[in-house]
């Protein structure tokens, strides 16, 4: 049982984690509360539906991020640049802007359910005599590839820098000669590209429509929550210690009552914390 | 009831999206405003009459738009095919019927005003329609107090018998019974049930319980999830742990697609430990595709693989009509049953007004395509046939045996104590 727990824990850690990157940096580095981050997860699911069949499964998977971070791209340049650091303003833009991408996707691909197939099938042992499907154990793989890729990304890249110090303080990093606009583009590009991952990846195991974004935007703002909104390192863990307790009370007893302990523990820890939400920035 | 809830649904993606900051307040509120009780004061047009003599109205209500549009257009189209080939043959006492459609699109406070204007402007003679049981329940009083004949074609979980809704389609002990037993008997006596978190699946899952404990099974747990949940790693971990001889599983709508792929990705399979689901037509499997769906079993009154004459020519007029790419399921020909059964009591009745209809309805039968012949008892639910189908690798399912008929009871004394049996028909108590 507790083997099961720690396996189902981290697999949910998993898409939490994956899901909750993008929102985190795209918060960081330009002050934008992106409401319309479940959305990307589901585009990035439909890019998988739709290129799968084209190209395969694995290729799907790796142009998928691609495909969503380009969208991001032209979002950022036509709306979210207006949007830069006021929160406010940005949870209002984004909100519509999630309203506006479900009903498009609606127009042209339907209200129906989806379908993408299992890439990998198959179990792997943990001892004991227990499986665990293997899809969930490529979940579990990508969002720490994805988690540590990003950090070491902004460590030790040009390009990481640059965020790093727009992130700072953006005024100063232009008057440096800073090329800020683009900066912010790339950052939002990646956090858009990283939800796409994080959609083509479930897509296999998930019902894929138009509506399935906002389960994974509720998700990520969990873990942002709790981890502060900006902070790379703290997102994977509190993305791991959110899987791991709904796994402790889902797995033996309910998910309804996984669900309540879960939000609740959060409510506690947000209500009694000191420290301000928002946490020192990426 | 159907396959989604979207006024919960939505009230929850509301709610879910007021707790992350934004201001949807006003969406909360008109969602909440939208589950019924909306009462008009005009309770006097009782004899609505259907004008001049020439045509008798009959009111079409579904989704032709929005998240239920697929199930409710295929509903809505099945009754206009019935409608044209009952004029098609002259009509019902030498008068056309005439279709009124209104579309409410998804939106359970937009059915109450469509309702409305089907009862107490169009003054139609009756109406066919709404799916999920939300929508039933929003336009009820209007139907009520308005005196209107409503005949809801979806199959639902009981525990409802207003006197003037017709209820065409199965209700739980219909659709459960020989279901329960012939599960018990063929795949096991451990019952491990699952499904969605509302009153649908809870009445199911209690009344299969119930059955399936007096055929000496056990029911190792009944578990339920929120219904916006596709994550069901948890649940089949312990699944996989307790080990069962098959699942009983009622969760709905998007739900569905996620917990078998979720399955299938556990090394479960269908020879082991099948699923039997209470509420999965054709059109929640296709989204499973076949590989993950072949081998789960569900109980319907129709499918379309059924090959008999009449079933065959069925498919062909509907396909003719409306395209060769369309399936059939059940909804769909328990609404083309309905439009069937209005003309028979109308017919019976010799008069078109709403109170000569209901009055009529008790005792009234019609062919149902594939099925047989169906009646409408005392009270106001219809006989039925049911059949247990098991799906093919193209996400069909395939007949697997065919159960006697079986008289409809909405207040099964399996889950509901004999002194709390209302009469019925009756009024509820709105």
């Amino acid at each position: 049982m507790l083997v099961q727990i720690v396996a189902q824990g981290l697999s949910v850690g998993a898409v939490l984690a994956l899901s909750a990157l993008g929102l985190t940096i795209v918060y960081g580095v330009m002050g934008v509360v992106n409401l319309a981050h479940g959305e990307f997860v589901m585009l990035g699911a439909y890019a998988m539906v739709l290129l799968e069949p084209l190209v395969g499964a694995w290729p799907a998977i790796a142009l998928a991020p691609l495909v969503v971070a380009a969208i991001g791209l032209l979002v950022d340049r036509t709306l979210i640049r207006f949007l830069y650091h006021d929160p406010v303003k940005s949870m209002l833009g984004t909100f519509g802007l999630a309203i506006v991408i479900r009903q498009l996707v609606l127009i042209v691909e339907g209200p129906q359910l989806r379908y993408v197939g299992l890439p990998l099938t198959g179990a792997v042992s943990l001892g004991f005599g227990q499986e665990f499907p293997l899809w969930r154990v490529v979940l579990i793989v990508a969002a720490v590839i994805a988690g540590v890729g990003i950090a070491i990304w902004l460590a030790r890249s040009a390009t990481g820098l640059k965020v790093r110090t727009t992130t700072v303080d953006a005024a100063v990093a232009q008057s440096l000669g800073m090329n800020v606009p683009r900066v912010n583009a790339t950052a939002f590009a990646v956090g858009a590209g990283l939800a796409g991952l994080a959609g083509a990846l479930v897509a296999p195991l998930d019902s894929v429509y138009p509506d399935m974004g906002l389960s994974y935007l509720v998700g990520a703002f969990l873990v942002v929550i709790l981890a502060g909104l900006g902070s790379i390192r703290n997102a994977l863990l509190w993305s791991a210690g959110v899987g791991l307790l709904t796994a402790a009370v889902a797995v033996p007893a309910d998910d309804v009552l996984a669900q309540v302990v879960v939000w609740s523990i959060a409510l506690a820890i947000v209500a009694l914390r000191r420290q301000p939400l928002v946490a020192s920035r990426v | 009831m159907a396959s989604q809830d979207p006024t919960r649904r939505d009230v929850l993606k509301r709610a879910g999206a007021a707790a992350i900051g934004t201001t949807a307040v006003g969406s909360i509120l008109s969602a909440c405003g939208s589950t019924g009780t909306s009462s008009t004061a005009s309770t006097t047009n009782a004899a609505a009459t259907t004008g001049g003599g020439d045509t008798i109205k009959v009111g079409v209500l579904f989704s032709l738009s929005g998240d239920l549009s697929i199930a409710e257009t295929s509903m809505k189209n099945a009754t206009m095919l019935a409608i044209d080939e009952i004029n098609a043959r002259g009509g019902v006492g030498g008068r056309k019927l005439e279709p009124v459609v209104e579309d409410y699109a998804s939106d359970f406070s937009v059915v109450v005003q469509k309702a409305r204007k089907l009862v107490n402007d169009d003054r139609v003679a009756a109406t066919i329609g709404c799916y999920a049981s939300a929508s039933r329940k929003a336009v009820l009083p209007v139907y009520e107090q308005g005196n209107a004949v409503l005949l809801y074609p979806t199959f639902y979980e009981g525990l409802e018998c207003s006197t003037n809704v017709i209820y065409t389609s199965l209700v739980a002990n219909q659709h459960l019974t020989d279901t329960t037993d012939w599960m018990v008997r063929n795949a096991g006596k451990k019952i491990y049930m699952v499904g969605s978190d509302y009153v649908g699946p809870q009445t199911y899952n209690a009344i299969v319980k119930k059955l399936a404990e007096q055929q000496g099974a056990t029911v190792i747990a009944n578990r339920f999830f929120p219904l916006t949940q596709t994550e069901f790693g948890s649940a089949l971990s312990d699944i996989k742990a307790a080990n069962p001889d098959l699942i009983w599983n009622t969760i709905v709508g998007a739900g569905i697609p996620a917990f078998l792929k979720q399955y299938q990705a556990a090394g479960f399979t269908p020879e082991q430990t099948p699923i039997f689901s209470g509420i999965c037509t054709e059109q929640e499997l296709a989204a499973v595709g076949g590989a993950a769906a072949k081998g789960h079993y569900f109980p319907a009154s129709y499918f379309e693989t059924i090959r008999t004459p009449d079933n065959t020519s069925f498919v062909q007029r509907y396909q003719e009509r409306f395209g060769s790419a369309q399936p059939t399921n059940m909804p769909m020909q328990a609404s083309y049953t309905s439009a069937y059964l209005l003309a028979a009591a109308i017919e019976k009745a010799g008069d078109a007004t709403p109170a000569a209809i209901l009055q009529a309805f008790p005792g009234v039968s019609a062919h149902a395509p594939g099925e047989g012949t169906v009646t409408v008892k005392d009270n106001h639910h219809t006989t039925h046939t049911v059949s247990l189908g098991r799906a093919n690798d193209r996400a069909l399912y395939d007949v697997v045996v065919r159960f006697a008929p079986r008289d409809p009871d909405p207040f099964p004394p399996s889950i509901v104590p004999a002194s709390k049996i209302p009469s019925c028909p009756r009024r509820e108590a709105s």
